[in-house]
């Protein structure tokens, strides 16, 4: 599933593009979770095919999310997302996007409409 | 190639950035992919236990001639009481402020252990010492 449409299915957006590319991949599933050592534990062998969902709004999601070798994560319930995080995201060469919706609502959404399904 | 990093108890804003430094040093040698991705996973994973358990610490990151990597984590104390148990997936002692911080799942060690090829650790109440290597 490309961005466009996840973007599309929770009314997402776009808070910082580190590569246009991002836009190209073929997202094939999701991992959703506010520990990052679970993230860090289960997608030992992900790729930047994965989606990194989030409640979490610290430095440590675009750490994990580079040294999972993954593109992109996603922020739920529309953390109030300031310079600092942006900066963070621009350090890890990760783009981030966000979503008003609840990590419950964002997950279901995106599975019923086929990602990772 | 050696390299040594300080790493600060409770500094949660700059936890991590050591392992992005190694990570960064050895993608530039271009070292095997999947190998590098687990030297990160169990770098960061112990890095963040320094931050999170300890006293406060140093990294050591050697490259020798053969290829192979080294990371040692020796941290001033507490120490771990009992490793068998810490090593036990889902034990974690970690505060509420470092679950909130993202990690206290208990899985940190674990699943060091299981990316590395090699995997020491001796803890006493003056410090912890972690050797991984990988190759
Ligand atoms: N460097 C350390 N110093 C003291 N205790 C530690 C250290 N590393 C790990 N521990 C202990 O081992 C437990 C398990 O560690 P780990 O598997 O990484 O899980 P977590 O960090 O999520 O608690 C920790 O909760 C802590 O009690
Ligand atoms: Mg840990």
């Amino acid at each position: 599933m490309k961005l466009r449409e996840i973007l599309e299915i929770i009314d997402g957006k776009e808070v910082y593009v580190d590569d246009e590319r991002v836009y190209d991949i073929d997202f094939k599933s999701a991992f959703g979770s506010d520990l990052m050592s679970d993230a860090l534990c289960h997608l030992r062998d992900a790729d930047e095919t994965e989606l990194l969902i989030t409640g979490l709004a610290n430095m440590q999601i675009f750490h994990t999310a580079s040294t999972l070798d993954l593109a992109a994560v996603l922020l739920v319930r529309g953390k109030n997302v300031d310079e600092h995080m942006i900066k963070g995201a621009k350090m890890s060469n990760i783009s981030l996007f966000v979503t008003n919706y609840t990590m419950y609502e964002t997950c279901g959404r995106l599975y019923e409409k086929g990602l990772g399904k | 190639m050696k390299k040594v990093y300080t790493v600060l108890k409770d500094n949660y804003e700059d936890a991590g950035q050591a392992s992005r430094d190694i990570k960064m040093t050895l993608k530039m040698l271009e070292i095997n992919p999947k190998v590098l991705k687990r030297i990160s996973i169990a770098c960061y994973e112990a890095e963040i236990n320094l931050v999170i358990h300890s006293n406060g610490g140093t990294i050591t990151f050697e490259l020798d001639d053969d290829g192979i990597v080294k990371l040692s984590f020796d941290d001033t104390g507490p120490g771990i009481e009992n490793i068998e148990l810490a090593m036990t997936p889902g034990y974690s002692t970690a505060s509420k402020e470092a679950r909130e911080f993202g990690f206290g799942a208990g899985m940190g060690l674990d699943n060091m252990k299981n990316c590395a090829s090699t995997f020491d650790i001796q803890s006493s109440k003056d410090g912890t010492h972690l050797r991984m290597t990988f190759q």
